[in-house]
């Protein structure tokens, strides 16, 4: 089907019309969030929400400031006693050392945007728990561990790249 | 209003659009096999991410997944292996139109059920599988050509897909150049230095790097600068393989050195949209000229 050429040229220009919206829409999401101009991003939001065009190019904007990672959850039962599992779920396994589950600890414990997140997990590892242990009642808190880089001169000076934290997550109650 | 409409709707070689819809495939393939083995931990409903969770972060949004439906572990294998298919189907040319829908349908879903797990790639892969579903997907090269060729298929199509690729291009390494400038670290030259010895690294106890700064900082410089050259270099015919060297260059020594080799795989659609018929039949004299000289006398 051939459109009359007057028609296809206003069909073009209206398409040109969503192209350069496109384009502002990827520009106007990248304006700092306290910037007087970050309104203008604000029309465009529904569109990138919708089209999955979100975006935010933030990556290494400062340098990594861990030399290692581990991540464990420690159990304390109701009688006091304690113990660990590993923090993977389904199953309780031990941390796997990838980028996701790196970033999804790293939220958890430390992102208050991830409030929700940190919440659901617990209640998934309280679950598993008591499908495991035959019993609730137990606290769980997440053990972030991690080897904090030091200074380049400092690493220098004795060849210890990371000095060692424990970070730990709010106390979670399970249910009885 | 004349010349924007020619911006956008003048001619480009179908085979620039192949390329970067082969592209695209490579890349989903690669960071689909890599989520494949965690796929119950942050999809399924015996996950770590409650489905509770991701609907209240998305509450009052229009973000939408698959996954909001199907949460138990056989359906969210069947949804994986569904994408697969149709990453496969893309890449190969074959329903390309529908492959294109479910490919973006697919990275849309799977980013909006699990936004803590998501980094920069996942992004990358879904503003270029939305861009390759409402552009020309290239069917000269494609197995649907190869069984049934139509004289259109070598045709020269519209460019404004292109057009949109690269500008999104731009936008990654310009941001990403603008808010790096302001750190410290990145105007001391000492990020590669820390880099190399971090999570990301594969090799994060040899301190090469942390023992001989200044090849940090020549790295540190050269990416910064490379980052703010090669949009430009990529744009201009001229310069345009010394973009594609440069670039290539920065994003081959990011996937040898670090855990992240999927990003540099991500960026190659992006890449090869800057890539005109022109361009094509020069690698493709350059991929003949070593067959002649070896070929039979």
């Amino acid at each position: 089907m051939k459109l009359d050429g007057r028609l296809a040229t206003a069909a073009k220009a209206t398409a040109c019309v969503l192209f350069v919206g496109h384009m502002a829409a990827t520009c106007a999401q990248q304006i700092p969030e306290r910037s007087a101009l970050r309104p203008l991003a604000v029309p465009f939001e529904h569109y990138e929400e919708l089209t999955g065009i979100w975006q935010s190019w933030n990556m290494f904007t400062t340098p990594p400031y861990l030399h290692d990672y581990d991540v464990e959850v420690e159990v304390i039962e109701p009688d006091g006693s304690q113990g660990a599992v590993g923090p993977i779920l389904p199953g309780a396994r031990r941390y796997d050392h990838t980028l996701r589950a790196e970033s999804l600890f790293t939220c958890i414990v430390d992102d208050p945007t991830c409030l929700f997140y940190a919440g659901g997990y617990a209640v998934r590892m309280c679950s598993e728990l008591r499908g495991r242990l035959g019993h609730g009642g137990q606290t769980i808190v997440v053990h972030e561990y991690y080897d904090r880089l030091r200074l380049l001169p400092d690493i220098r000076a004795n060849g210890v790249i990371g000095a060692r934290e424990d970070h730990r997550s709010k106390a979670f109650a399970c249910g009885g | 209003m004349r010349r924007v409409i020619d911006f956008f709707w003048g001619p480009a070689d179908p085979r620039s659009y192949a390329l970067v819809r082969i592209g695209l495939s490579i890349a989903a393939l690669a960071n689909l096999i890599q989520l494949w083995p965690l796929r119950h931990e942050y999809f399924s409903a015996s996950g770590m991410l409650t489905l509770d969770a991701a609907r209240t972060t998305a509450s009052g949004r229009l973000y939408g997944s698959i996954f909001y439906v199907v949460t138990s572990p056989a359906g969210v294998t069947a949804v994986f292996v569904v994408a697969a298919a149709a990453i496969i189907g893309l890449g190969a040319g074959v329903a390309m139109r529908l492959c294109a829908f479910v490919v973006w349908a697919w990275h849309v879903s799977y980013s909006d059920r699990a936004f803590p797990i998501l980094h920069s790639w996942d992004a990358l892969l879904r503003i270029g599988s939305l861009l390759v579903l409402v552009s020309p997907l290239g069917r000269v090269w494609s197995v649907a050509h190869v069984l049934r060729p139509r004289a259109s298929d070598a045709e020269n199509v519209p460019i404004y897909g292109l057009r949109l690729m690269r500008w999104q291009l731009f936008v990654v390494y310009i941001t990403t150049l603008w808010l790096k400038l302001p750190d410290e670290y990145w105007r001391n030259g000492q990020v590669c230095a820390y880099f190399s010895v971090s999570i990301y690294s594969t090799t994060p106890n040899n301190t090469f790097f942390v023992r001989h700064e200044w090849i940090s900082a020549l790295q540190t410089y050269l990416s910064l600068a490379i980052e703010a050259a090669v949009p430009w270099l990529l744009w201009a015919k001229r310069t345009r393989a010394l973009g594609f060297a440069a670039g290539g260059a920065l994003h081959f020594a990011i996937a040898m050195t670090s855990i992240l080799a999927v990003f540099s795989i991500c960026m190659l659609p992006g890449y090869l949209s800057f890539l005109d018929g022109d361009d094509i039949e020069r690698v493709r004299a350059l991929a003949r000229r070593p067959r002649a000289r070896f070929g039979p006398i």
